[in-house]
């Protein structure tokens, strides 16, 4: 692994808070680094090990599930 | 004939709208409810913004819940919907007409910013040059001439203060926000407006005002940095607030704001002292030690020897307090002193103001969250924990977080100037004199009336009361002197959230029963428009990336992002707009639709949280389903987290739209549905409660099913025979059941029973049990007012003895007459029996004041009565306290006990013996009585586990029924179509079981007043032919929404209750076959996005 490896995140967001909170994160100008995609649930009820294997296979480093 | 048609043609006239004065929780309660149940509503504020004071506070008590996040959805629907007109910088001029048909006239006060206009980009308050104190913020951090109060402030446009923008200053100029505003938002030569508002109720809820700690001037407020009030602590303790929620000291603070300002001085005292030496040839050093050997002498020189003197002393100031900076350290001992500005005859404040030991217990248990290491001491008289689960609460601070209680008057406070700190002496509970040190001292600052209540009650015409809040009834506590005028909320009196939330909801009853003839006629059906049906269509997908300003624009390479768009599968049009969100690209998105016959669009901008619902309706407007729609969030998860890195905030960008436009071409249109509703209410208990609610109902216009499980109506308010205050229950409920007997919309059942519930919110079908037969009634919502009854206590001689009776058996034998009670010389009361103990560990909240009540009831019948009240803490909270006070001028005594030190009742040669361990007198003491009488606690209805479990209801700790949120839902179940009102929630006055019934008959009013209620359709759906009925999903679904049904031939299959699925998907990851597929985030739409990420621009 490179020194200056950084992992390419998926993240899977409940609409209701985890997503609000990345939004007041943005409202707040904190800065964070430019590596993940988020993808909003209504609730992460909705999640699977599905999307989990899936996002690794699409070549994800690693995968966030918060709600 | 003549009067009955003069009365119709009254009713006519009426005015379907509605004037809520006051933007605080209280009225925005009241806006919600009456807008949702088919009024307009008119919500007059005279802030820029709405929200209140619990839009400052940081967390709420009992819960610790964040203020904000709980306000958050609310105002998110307040400021979308389409019946409520909010009306910010707005004061009221006067009033005239009748009820049904007022003419309140308004003054709209310019806001200088266009509210329609204004994207609430900040750019116009970054660049102000003007600094002004943050009112938000209490004053403790600086904000701009041109501001907004706070992130998601209602409206979202920005505001001038006149006052301060230099703009408006006499011979001045600015316009830096005009020239800096893209969205040419700024208008400078806005003007005064006077409004006319024609509405046929109106409701004050303009709240209240901290009392103002300087007129307390023995705490040092204002003199001393340290000390503060608790609405400035609050500020201390966010996240949003002036420290970021570190709880640095104001000392400290004021320190850190010099040192800038210091180094600037110093630096122009250096460019000064540069002057000398170019002019002199030597270094300021070299002058000083010639000028000082005297070799050096002239007015000149003394000039620059003065300036170096004042050079060096600056500087060793500036070292100083950078030393100080940096050593900086966040307090470590905090203390809250109660009572300031509350229980104070001296300063004319004697009522109690409810919240302060809740809140200072709230604080200091948020403070050592913070951080478990600070030392917190609460400083009372009375700890009154009075409202649903503060008694448990106030526990879990002492015994849990370790929140020291001292229970003792402040002799003084002393500030220590070398460290800034406070030296408070007290005398503690062995009556011996001490001193300790704080870092920080809270004035725990009561509730007083909103400064400009008196005014506006003249111009209104109501009366006010001697404390300037609004004055209301004994037994009626929302209706002001004038009828067709209500009030909630603190402006009533001091109060907590819940408390003002309900009587939110209770006013909105009585001004919507005002003017239920009119429901419908002032309000806009929402537009509808013709559908293209895209089914089978290729996907044609218009892209727009959005620049917001230069907030997206300034870090992104939006017009890269737009070009990368066109290489996208299916993407036909592309454009990028300034502001995607203004009026004229809603035209250009529904041109687009039209001209390129697009059937998808997605927008790169802002949150769907915020935004979806503009655009969704947009392409409403255009002819196609709403959900053809994607947000991809390029702005709070991109340019503004990102503000450095340009390229790699580009790159994200494209791949945010990447995975939007991959989703977008996979949905499909969803429909939202709507199920007819029963407009007929169930109400459970004919008790105060139950009977005000039937009879709420009935005034909306609407049937009411009244079950009672006894032969009588009426329940415990037959045997109230008078309040502290005036009220007479007995009397008020007899009257209540004439009217409902005689009602034609009410049906009452008496000795019945509910047996079961089928169905769901808006179409419930109940079997009742009457008289050995069953029969079921059909109805939309169902309102829970069991109530509950008085302890039978098992202590002190109960049932034992004659001598011995219960509060409730005491009054009874008041009422009756002096013959009764004439006798008795010593009467002794014990508080909190049944009450606050470990296995019932709430208080019962009117016992104090019943106590107090029947004491002076005594004492004016039989003045020479010794009375004495044995108590653990005197909870006579809001107005009460007067009648408390009163009692201790007539005389009644009040002995305190501490929980592990009971009384002891024997019999006596003449009667009782009572021994009680005083614990302020430090001895046992002999108190000799012919009657004692127990203030028993109150408990939960016996058949209220039963009804629960009939009915699927939760229930607390101590089996009262369980509201869907404590602090802004306390009416609702989380169930939708059941409310609760009365004792069944809780202990509670007469007057306040009126007020919950109302309340809950307006909460119940959002579904009952619809002729049918739209679900959205993000819900579930089954597959028939790949479900296999193994209930996997039943057993996943918290919400009772998908269950295992035999459809036709004895086949079985899930199905879906659409009215009940929240659209978690949470049987969707239980389903082993994919049958169950919730629509709008289909595996197949998810995976597109996910398999989008393939590309992830990820770094080299």
């Amino acid at each position: 692994m490179s020194e200056n490896f950084e992992p390419g995140i998926v993240a899977f967001l409940c609409n209701w808070c985890a997503y609000a909170g990345a939004d007041l994160a943005g409202v707040a100008r904190m800065q964070y680094p430019p590596n993940v995609r988020i993808i909003r649930l209504l609730c992460t009820g909705r999640m699977n090990h599905g999307f989990i294997l899936k996002a690794f296979e699409a070549g994800a480093d690693g995968v966030m599930v918060s709600g | 004939m003549a009067e009955k048609k003069a009365q119709q043609m009254n009713e006519v006239r009426k005015t379907g709208a509605i004037a809520v004065l006051g933007g605080g929780i209280a009225g925005i309660q009241s806006a919600l409810d009456i807008a949702n149940s088919g009024f307009k509503v008119y919500l007059v504020e005279e802030q820029p913004y709405v929200g209140g004071v619990m839009s400052q506070l940081d967390k709420t008590f009992p819960t610790n819940d964040c203020s904000s996040c709980m306000m958050g959805p609310k105002l998110v629907e307040l400021a979308h919907h389409r019946n409520i007109e909010i009306l910010t910088k707005t004061s009221v001029e006067k009033l005239e007409g009748i009820p049904g048909h007022f003419t309140l006239s308004v003054k709209r006060h310019p806001r200088y910013v266009l509210e329609d206009k204004c994207t609430g980009c900040g750019e116009c308050a970054e660049k102000c040059p003007t600094v002004v104190p943050d009112v938000y913020n209490m004053g403790l951090s600086k904000a701009k001439a041109i501001h907004k109060y706070y992130a998601q402030s209602i409206p979202s446009a920005y505001n001038i203060d006149a006052s301060k923008c230099r703009n408006f200053q006499p011979g001045k100029k600015c316009g830096v926000c005009s020239k800096i505003c893209q969205a040419g938002a700024i208008d400078y030569k806005q003007e005064e407006k006077l409004v006319d508002l024609q509405v046929g109720a109106i409701i004050l809820a303009i709240g209240y005002e901290p009392f103002d700690a300087l007129r307390a001037p023995q705490y040092g407020y204002g003199r001393t940095p340290n000390v503060v009030t608790s609405l400035e602590f609050e500020r201390f303790l966010s996240a949003t607030g002036p420290t970021q929620g570190r709880l640095y000291r104001p000392s400290e603070l004021a320190v850190q704001a010099r040192v800038p300002g210091m180094e600037k001085a110093l630096q122009k005292h250096q460019r000064e002292l540069e002057k000398y030496v170019k002019t002199y040839g030597m270094s300021s050093d070299e002058f000083i030690e010639k000028y000082s050997r005297g070799e050096l002498s002239g007015d000149h020189y003394d000039e620059w020897a003065r300036q170096w003197r004042a050079h060096l002393l600056l500087k060793g100031e500036l070292e100083k307090a950078k030393e100080r900076v940096e050593s900086m350290e966040t307090a470590r001992r905090i203390a809250w002193i109660q009572c300031v500005g509350s229980r104070d005859n001296a300063i004319g404040r004697d009522y109690c103001s409810y919240v302060c030991c809740m809140y200072a217990t709230k604080q200091a248990m948020i403070a050592k969250e913070h951080d478990a290491g600070i030392e917190t001491a609460i400083f009372y008289i009375d700890l009154r924990a009075q409202g649903k689960g503060f008694d448990r609460f106030y526990e879990r601070a002492r015994d849990e977080t370790g929140v020291r209680y001292v229970r003792s008057m402040i002799s003084r406070i002393v500030p220590l100037p070398e460290t800034d700190r406070l030296l408070i002496s007290y005398s503690d509970e062995n009556n011996v004199m001490r001193e300790e040190e704080f870092d920080m001292v809270v004035l725990s600052v009561g509730l007083c009336a909103h400064p400009s209540t008196v005014e506006l009650a003249g111009r209104l015409g109501i009366e006010p009361d001697p404390f300037a809040f609004i004055r209301t009834g004994p037994m009626d506590m929302v209706s002001a002197s004038r009828p067709g005028i209500y009030v909630c909320g603190a402006a009533q009196g001091p109060k907590d959230i819940p408390d003002s939330v309900q009587q939110g909801s209770s006013a909105a009853a009585c001004a919507t029963g005002l003017v239920a003839g009119v429901r419908g006629s002032m309000i806009e059906p929402p537009a509808r428009y013709e559908e293209r049906d895209v089914r089978g269509e290729k996907p044609r997908i218009g892209v727009f990336v959005c620049h917001c300003g230069i907030n997206i624009a300034g870090v992104v390479d939006t017009e890269a992002v737009a070009e990368y768009a066109k290489t996208l599968p299916g993407v036909e049009y592309v454009f990028s707009p300034m502001f995607a969100c203004s009026t004229d690209q809603q035209k250009e998105i529904k041109r687009a639709i039209g001209e390129h016959k697009l059937n998808r669009f997605v927008v790169a901008s802002c949150t769907p949280r915020t935004h979806e619902p503009l655009f969704r309706n947009t392409l409403r407007e255009a002819g196609l389903n709403p959900y053809l729609f994607e947000l991809a969030n390029i702005r709070e998860h991109d340019s503004w987290v990102h503000q450095a890195e340009h390229e790699r905030a580009t790159e994200k960008a494209k791949d945010l739209v990447r995975m939007a436009v991959a989703r977008v071409g996979l949905l499909e249109p969803i429909y939202d549905f709507s199920c007819e509703v029963v407009q007929k209410a169930l109400i459970i208990g004919g008790g105060l409660a139950g009977l005000t609610a039937a009879l709420a109902v009935a005034e909306q216009g609407f049937p009411a099913v009244l079950v009672e499980k006894t032969p009588e109506l009426g329940g415990n308010a037959r045997k109230l025979f008078f309040t502290e205050d005036g009220g007479e229950p007995s009397k008020y409920v007899d009257d209540l059941i004439k009217a409902a007997e005689s009602s034609e919309l009410i049906k009452i059942y008496r000795e019945a029973e509910v047996l079961g519930i089928k169905g769901s919110c808006g179409a419930f079908s109940t079997r009742i049990g009457v008289g050995g037969e069953v029969v079921e009634a059909s109805h939309g919502v169902t309102i829970i007012a069991t109530g509950g009854c008085e302890y039978k206590p098992a202590e002190y001689l109960y049932g034992q003895n004659g001598r011995v009776v219960t509060q409730k058996e005491f009054e009874l034998m008041l009422s009756k007459g002096p013959a009764c009670v004439q006798g008795f010389r010593n009467v002794t009361m014990i508080q909190c029996v049944g009450s606050r103990e470990p296995e019932n560990s709430y208080c019962s909240r009117v016992c104090c004041t019943a106590a107090v009540k029947n004491s002076l009831k005594l004492k004016e019948i039989n003045p020479a009565a010794n009375v004495s009240v044995l108590y653990r803490d005197i909870r006579t909270f809001g107005m009460k306290e007067l009648q408390y006070g009163e009692a201790r001028r007539l005389g009644v005594r009040f002995f305190r006990f501490d929980e592990d030190r009971k009384p002891e009742a024997e019999i006596g040669d003449a009667g009782l013996d009572l021994y009680v361990f005083d614990s302020q007198l430090k001895r046992r003491i002999l108190l000799k009585t012919d009657l004692l009488v127990l203030s028993a606690a109150i408990r939960p209805g016996e058949d209220s586990k039963k009804l629960a479990e009939t009915l699927r209801l939760p229930l607390d700790q101590d089996g009262f029924f369980l509201e869907a949120h404590p602090k802004l839902r306390p009416l609702d179940f989380t169930t939708p179509g059941f409310f609760l009102c009365g004792l069944a929630q809780g202990p509670k006055f007469a007057n306040e079981s009126i007020l919950q019934a109302r309340g809950a008959v307006s909460r119940a009013m959002t579904i009952l007043s619809r002729k049918e209620i739209v679900a959205e359709g993000v819900v579930t759906e089954v597959d028939p032919s790949l479900c296999r009925a193994c209930g996997e999903c039943e057993q996943a679904c918290l919400f009772d929404a998908i269950k295992v049904t035999e459809v036709e031939n004895g086949k079985k299959r899930a199905v879906v209750n659409r009215a009940l699925c929240t659209g978690c998907g949470a049987c969707n990851g239980a389903c082993p076959t994919g049958a169950a597929s919730l629509a709008h985030f289909r595996d197949s739409q998810i995976e597109a996005m996910i398999e989008a990420c393939r590309k992830i621009s990820n770094p080299v």
